[in-house]
C-alpha cells in the first residue's frame, strides 16, 4: 500500500508540497500567536518563531523524501532532462532513433517470422502431437505402406493421409479444373476438424465403387456456391462422376503446406477409394500411390519411441515383401521410415532462412549500435562542462551515469516503439516476398511476446550504446573540464574500436552475401542439358480421367494436338512428357539383361520414367549421343523401346555400347535401348543429373502430361494459335498451367534469388551504416585538430602529411576491423553455406572484392571530410580556435 | 533531531537522537489526535523544556511515521477554526512504541547501572 502511494506521489509533487506549506504554515501561525502572548513584540515574534522553525525547505526536502519513492522521482527528473536534451540537438536524434528503429524494426519482425515457425501453435489442437512419415530416402511413402502403418503401429493413436490431384468439377456453372485432396476419413478427426456445416467423412466412404462425397472448403463454398447454406446434400459432377456435399469445412482451416509437397491450396475433399487387395508396393518403387501421410502420437509417447516403432515395421514390411523395397544395393534392410514432428515438416527449409536473416539483423542492429555509440560519445564529451558543474554540485558518478543510461533509454524507447510499428509492415512484406507460398509465415502477427522481445532488445541496445558515453561522460577532471573546452582527443580510442568493429561486422554480412550471390551465380550459369529458350509449357489432362492413370487412348489423342501445332508455322518441335525438368516424375529400380553386379546378381538402377512423344528431344534439344530417338511407330501396346540418358549407362558402368541392351521388364517382352541422349537436371538445378528412361508415349500413356513447343513466336500469340489447333481436334480439352520454360526455371531459383536479394540488401545497409558511422567519426577527428591542422598547414607542411597525421591510427584500426570481418566470414562459411543450402565454396576474388568494396566505401567516407581541411585557410581556422 | 534547550542542563545532540518517533508515540499513545503543533508544545512541557523539538526534524519524522502506518494523519479544522493536520496513533503504532519502549528501558536501565557501578 505504501509503495503504491509512494509511487502515485510521485505524480502529485504540486499537490504534495502544498499540503507540506499548509502544515507548516499552520505551525508558524500557532508559534507567532504564542510568542506574541508571551509578550515579545510583533518583530521579535517573527524572529524567534524564524529561529525555531529552522530551514524551512530543507524540511519540506525530508517530508518529500518521506513521501515519495526517491529513486523514481529522480529518475524522472532526469528523464525529463534527457528528453529536453534530446530536442535540443534533434537532427542527432532523429538520426540514432531512425538507426536504431531499422535495427530493432528488422529484429522483432525477424522475430515474429520465427515465432510463427517455431512457437506458435498449428492450427490443429495439440498440435505437438502431430507428426509425419516419410521413407528414409525422401520418397513420400506409398498408400500400401500407409496401410500396413496404420495396421501395425503401436505408438500412433492415429493415422490418416492426404493425396493430391487436378480434376474437373461441372454441375455448378461452367466447368472447372480444381484441387482435390483425397484423404483417408481418418484424417479431419485426427487434425480434430469439426465441419461449420455438415459432417466429415465416414470409414466406408474409403471403401471403392461408391459414388464420392465431397467436403468443400469455406473459401470454395463462398466463392463457387455464394456460401449457399443449403449447399449440404446438394450434388456435383466430378470428372464426370455425381459426387455429394457432406460438409462444408470452418474458415480457416487449411492443409496445403507447399513445404509437404502441396502445390496450391486445396477446393475440396473427397475420400479417397483405398483398394486393400492391390499388391503391396513401396513409395519408393514409384509404383504405388504416394500419400502424405500424418499421425497424431499417443498421449506419453515419444518420438524417439515413435521412431522406434516405425523402423521395427519397415524392419518386418521389407522381410515380408523384399522385392518392393529396391535400391541401388539390392538390400532391403537398408530400407526404413523416419517420423518427424509435423512442424518441422512444415517448416521444412524455411529453417534456415530464418535463422540466416536473424543473424543478418542481429549484426545490422550491432552496427546500428556501434553509430549510436559514436554520436552520443560525441556529445557526451561536448558536455564535460555540465557534467563537472553537477558533479561539483553533489552529483555522485551514478548519479551521472544513470542519467547517461536514461538519455540511452528514452532513445531506444523511440527507437523501439518505431521500430514496432516499422515490424508488423516488414513481416507483410517479407511473407509477399517469399518465393513460396508460406500458409505458416503468412500467419505470423505481432502479439505479446513479439512486444516482450523488441522491449527486450531495445533495452539492451540501450544498454550496448550508452555504456561507452556513459562511463567516458561521467569522468570529469576539475580544471579542464570547468573553462569550456574539452580534452581534444578524449574517447578517441574508444572511437576507432567502434570504427574497427562496424568494419568487421559490415565485411562479415557482405561475405556471406557474397557466398550466397555466389551461390546463386553459380545455379544461374549451372548447365541445365537443355535449352531454356523459347519453349513454351502448359498442362493437359484428359477429361474425366484421374491423375497419373494409364489410358492407351492418350498417347494417340495427345499425338493428335502435337501434329497439329507442329505444324503451325513458326513453331519449331512440339511434344508431350510426363515429366519435364524440375516437376515430379516417376522412377523405379531398372537392371539391364547381362549386366550384374560384383557378386553376379543383377545390377539394380533406380531411375526416373518419363514417356514422351517422339519431338521431345527437339523440343527441348537434348542432344541425342548415340543410337536413334523415339519414331512415331514405335507404337503399340507393349513397351519395346527406350532412350535412357548418359548418367543411366554410367551408373551401370556403360558407355554408348548402351545402346542395344536390353532392360530386364519381367516375363513380357524385354525392352530395348534404341538411343542415349544427354543428361538433364531434372530433379533441380542443385542436384546432380540422375538416370532417366525415357519410353514413347504412344506405347505407354498417361491421361495427364504436360505440352512442350518450340517456337520463336511470342508466347501470347502462340498460346493462341496453340488453343486453337487442339480445339480443332478437340473441343473440349483444356489447358492450362501455361508457363514459359524460363518461368519454370525461374521458379527453382526464386528461392536462392530470394536469400541473396535479402542477405544482400541487409549487408548494404550494413556497409551504408558504417560509411555513416566512419564519416561521423572522421569529421570529428578532424575538427578536434583544426587548430592543430592549420598551424601545420601555415608553417608549410604538404596535405599528404596532414592526412597521414590525421588518419594513421584511423587506417590501421580499419584494417585490423577489416581483417577480423573477413576471418569471421571465412571461419563461418561452411554455417552460412549450411543454412542457405549453398553449395559454392566462396572464392577468393569473391573475398578479394569484398575487402576492396568496403574500402573504397570507407575512402569515400574519409574523402569528404578531408577535402574540407585541403580547402581550408590556414587563417580562418585559427580564428575559430 | 531534537535540540537541547538553551537555558537548561546540557543533553548532547546525539543521545537523544532517534528517539523523537518514541517522544511522539507516547505523546499520542492516550488516543487524541493532535497536531504538529501542539505535539513539539507537549513534548516542551512534559520535559519541563529540557527537551525542544525542532519543527525541521519533527514533521519529516511524521511524515515517515505515517508511511511506516504506525501513525494515520487527516485535515480538520483546529481550535482557531484553521485546517489543520491532526495526527493520531494506529495499533502498529502502538506495537512500536511497545517495543520502542522496552528497548528504551532496557538501555537506560544498562547506562544507568554502568553509572552506578563504575
Amino acid at each position: 500500500m505504501g509503495f503504491l502511494r509512494r509511487f502515485v506521489n510521485v505524480f502529485r509533487s504540486a499537490r504534495l508540497d502544498r499540503d507540506f506549506d499548509d502544515e507548516l504554515a499552520f505551525h508558524r501561525e500557532m508559534r507567532l500567536r504564542k510568542a506574541r502572548e508571551q509578550g515579545l513584540g510583533r518583530a521579535g515574534a517573527e524572529r524567534e518563531t524564524a529561529i525555531r522553525m529552522g530551514n524551512r525547505t530543507v524540511a519540506k526536502e525530508e517530508m518529500r523524501d518521506a513521501r515519495v519513492l526517491g529513486w523514481l522521482a529522480s529518475g524522472l527528473q532526469d528523464l525529463r532532462h534527457g528528453a529536453v536534451l534530446l530536442r535540443r540537438d534533434a537532427g542527432i536524434s532523429a538520426l540514432i532513433i531512425v538507426v536504431l528503429a531499422l535495427g530493432i524494426g528488422g529484429n522483432a519482425a525477424i522475430f515474429t517470422l520465427l515465432k510463427a515457425a517455431f512457437l506458435d501453435p498449428l492450427p490443429y489442437r495439440d498440435s505437438g502431437r502431430l507428426v509425419t512419415i516419410m521413407e528414409h530416402n525422401g520418397w513420400i511413402p506409398s498408400l500400401s505402406e500407409f496401410i500396413e502403418i496404420r495396421a501395425r503401429t503401436r505408438t500412433l493413436e492415429q493415422a490418416a493421409f492426404a493425396e493430391h490431384v487436378d480434376m474437373q468439377l461441372t454441375g455448378t456453372g461452367e466447368p472447372a479444373r480444381v484441387f482435390v485432396a483425397r484423404v483417408s476419413a481418418s484424417f479431419f478427426p485426427l487434425l480434430s476438424v469439426n465441419p461449420q456445416l455438415g459432417r466429415t467423412f465416414l470409414d466406408e466412404e474409403n471403401r471403392p465403387g461408391r459414388a464420392p462425397a465431397v467436403i468443400l472448403t469455406d473459401a470454395f463454398w463462398k466463392s463457387r456456391l455464394g456460401a449457399d447454406p443449403r449447399a449440404v446434400g446438394s450434388s456435383l459432377r466430378l470428372d464426370g462422376q455425381p459426387a455429394e456435399v457432406v460438409g462444408v469445412l470452418p474458415p480457416g482451416f487449411h492443409f496445403d503446406y507447399p513445404t509437404l509437397r502441396i502445390p496450391e491450396p486445396v477446393d475440396i475433399y473427397v475420400p479417397y477409394p483405398i483398394d486393400f487387395s492391390a499388391p503391396f508396393t513401396s513409395g519408393g518403387s514409384g509404383l504405388g500411390v504416394p500419400v502424405r501421410l500424418i499421425g497424431r502420437l499417443r498421449e506419453g509417447v515419444t518420438l524417439a519411441q515413435a521412431e522406434a516403432d516405425v523402423r521395427g515395421i519397415a524392419h518386418a514390411l521389407t522381410r515380408e515383401h523384399p522385392s518392393a523395397f529396391p535400391n541401388p544395393q539390392h538390400d532391403p534392410s537398408l530400407f526404413t521410415f523416419d517420423i518427424l514432428p509435423l512442424r518441422d515438416a512444415i517448416v521444412g527449409t524455411q529453417r534456415s532462412l530464418l535463422w540466416l536473416l536473424l543473424g543478418s539483423v542481429g549484426v545490422l542492429l550491432l552496427i546500428g549500435c556501434a553509430n549510436a555509440a559514436q554520436l552520443l560519445l560525441a556529445r557526451a564529451l561536448q558536455r564535460g562542462r555540465e557534467v563537472a558543474i553537477r558533479s561539483a554540485l553533489g552529483a555522485s558518478r551514478l548519479r551521472l551515469i544513470r542519467q547517461f543510461f536514461l538519455e540511452a533509454l528514452v532513445l531506444a524507447g523511440c527507437g523501439g516503439a518505431a521500430g514496432l510499428l516499422a515490424a508488423g509492415g516488414i513481416v507483410r512484406i517479407l511473407v509477399r516476398l517469399l518465393p513460396m507460398r508460406s500458409p505458416l509465415l503468412a500467419s505470423a502477427h505481432l502479439d505479446a511476446r513479439a512486444i516482450g522481445f523488441t522491449l527486450a532488445i531495445s533495452l539492451i541496445s540501450a544498454t550496448l550504446f550508452a555504456v561507452v558515453p556513459a562511463v567516458k561522460g561521467s569522468r570529469w577532471t576539475p580544471g579542464p573540464n570547468l573553462i569550456a573546452r574539452t580534452a581534444a582527443a578524449e574517447g578517441n580510442r574508444w572511437r576507432h574500436i567502434m570504427i574497427a568493429l562496424e568494419a568487421a561486422l559490415s565485411v562479415f554480412l557482405l561475405c556471406g552475401a557474397g557466398l550466397i550471390a555466389q551461390n546463386l551465380w553459380a545455379l544461374v550459369a549451372t548447365p541445365m542439358g537443355f535449352d531454356r529458350n523459347h519453349v513454351l509449357v502448359m498442362r493437359l489432362k484428359l477429361p474425366a480421367h484421374h491423375e497419373n492413370t494409364v489410358d492407351p487412348k492418350a498417347g494417340p489423342v495427345f499425338q493428335e494436338y502435337v501434329d497439329k501445332i507442329g505444324a503451325i508455322p513458326g513453331v519449331e518441335a512440339a511434344a508431350t512428357v510426363t515429366g519435364p525438368p524440375l516437376r515430379p516424375a516417376r522412377g523405379g529400380p531398372d537392371s539391364l539383361i547381362g549386366v550384374t553386379d560384383a557378386t553376379g546378381a543383377p545390377k539394380m538402377v533406380v531411375s526416373l520414367n518419363h514417356q514422351v512423344s517422339s519431338d521431345y528431344f527437339r523440343a527441348l534439344r537434348i542432344p541425342l549421343l548415340a543410337g536413334r530417338t523415339l519414331r512415331s511407330d514405335d507404337a503399340g501396346n507393349h513397351i519395346t523401346v527406350a532412350v535412357v540418358n548418359q548418367e543411366f549407362a554410367r551408373r551401370f558402368g556403360l558407355g554408348a555400347d548402351v545402346v542395344g541392351k536390353q532392360i530386364d521388364d519381367g516375363p513380357e517382352v524385354p525392352i530395348t535401348i534404341i538411343g542415349m541422349v544427354g543428361s538433364v537436371r531434372t530433379r533441380g538445378l542443385q542436384i546432380d543429373p540422375f538416370p532417366e528412361v525415357y519410353l514413347s508415349s504412344l506405347q505407354l500413356s498417361w491421361a495427364n502430361t504436360y505440352l512442350v513447343i518450340r517456337s520463336a513466336l511470342p508466347p501470347g500469340q502462340l498460346l493462341k494459335q496453340v488453343k486453337a489447333a487442339i480445339a480443332s481436334a478437340n473441343s473440349e480439352q483444356p489447358v492450362f498451367g501455361v508457363q514459359t520454360m524460363r518461368e519454370f526455371i525461374a521458379d527453382e531459383l526464386a528461392g536462392p534469388r530470394f536469400d541473396a536479394f535479402l542477405i544482400g540488401a541487409f549487408a548494404l545497409l550494413a556497409v551504408a551504416m558504417a560509411a555513416a558511422g566512419m564519416y561521423s567519426v572522421i569529421s570529428c577527428l578532424i575538427s578536434q585538430r583544426t587548430g592543430e591542422i592549420a598551424i601545420r598547414l601555415a608553417l608549410g607542411a604538404p596535405g599528404t602529411a596532414i592526412v597521414r597525421a590525421v588518419l594513421g591510427t584511423t587506417a590501421a584500426w580499419l584494417i585490423a576491423g577489416l581483417a577480423c570481418g573477413l576471418g569471421l566470414g571465412l571461419a563461418t562459411r561452411k554455417t552460412v553455406g549450411a543454412l542457405s543450402s549453398t553449395a559454392v565454396e566462396g572464392s577468393p576474388w569473391m573475398y578479394v572484392s569484398v575487402v576492396l568494396f568496403f574500402f573504397m566505401v570507407s575512402l569515400a567516407a574519409a574523402y569528404l571530410p578531408m577535402r574540407r581541411i585541403a580547402g581550408r585557410y590556414p587563417a580562418a581556422a585559427l580564428r575559430r580556435e | 533531531m531534537i535540540l537541547p534547550s538553551t537555558s537548561m542542563g546540557k543533553i548532547k545532540k546525539d543521545q537523544l537522537l532517534g528517539k523523537l518517533d518514541l517522544l511522539v508515540l507516547r505523546i499520542l499513545a492516550s488516543g487524541e489526535k493532535m497536531h504538529g503543533y501542539a505535539i513539539a508544545e507537549r513534548i516542551g512541557q512534559m520535559s519541563e523544556n529540557v527537551l525542544q523539538v525542532g519543527e525541521g526534524s519533527l514533521y519529516p519524522a511524521l511524515h515517515r511515521m505515517e508511511e511506516a502506518a504506525w501513525i494515520r494523519s487527516e485535515w480538520a479544522p483546529s481550535d482557531n477554526n484553521r485546517r489543520a493536520r491532526f495526527y493520531r496513533i494506529t495499533a502498529a503504532g502502538r506495537r512500536q512504541l511497545a517495543i520502542e519502549e522496552a528497548e528504551w528501558l532496557r538501555a537506560a536501565d544498562a547506562i544507568a547501572r554502568v553509572l552506578r557501578l563504575a
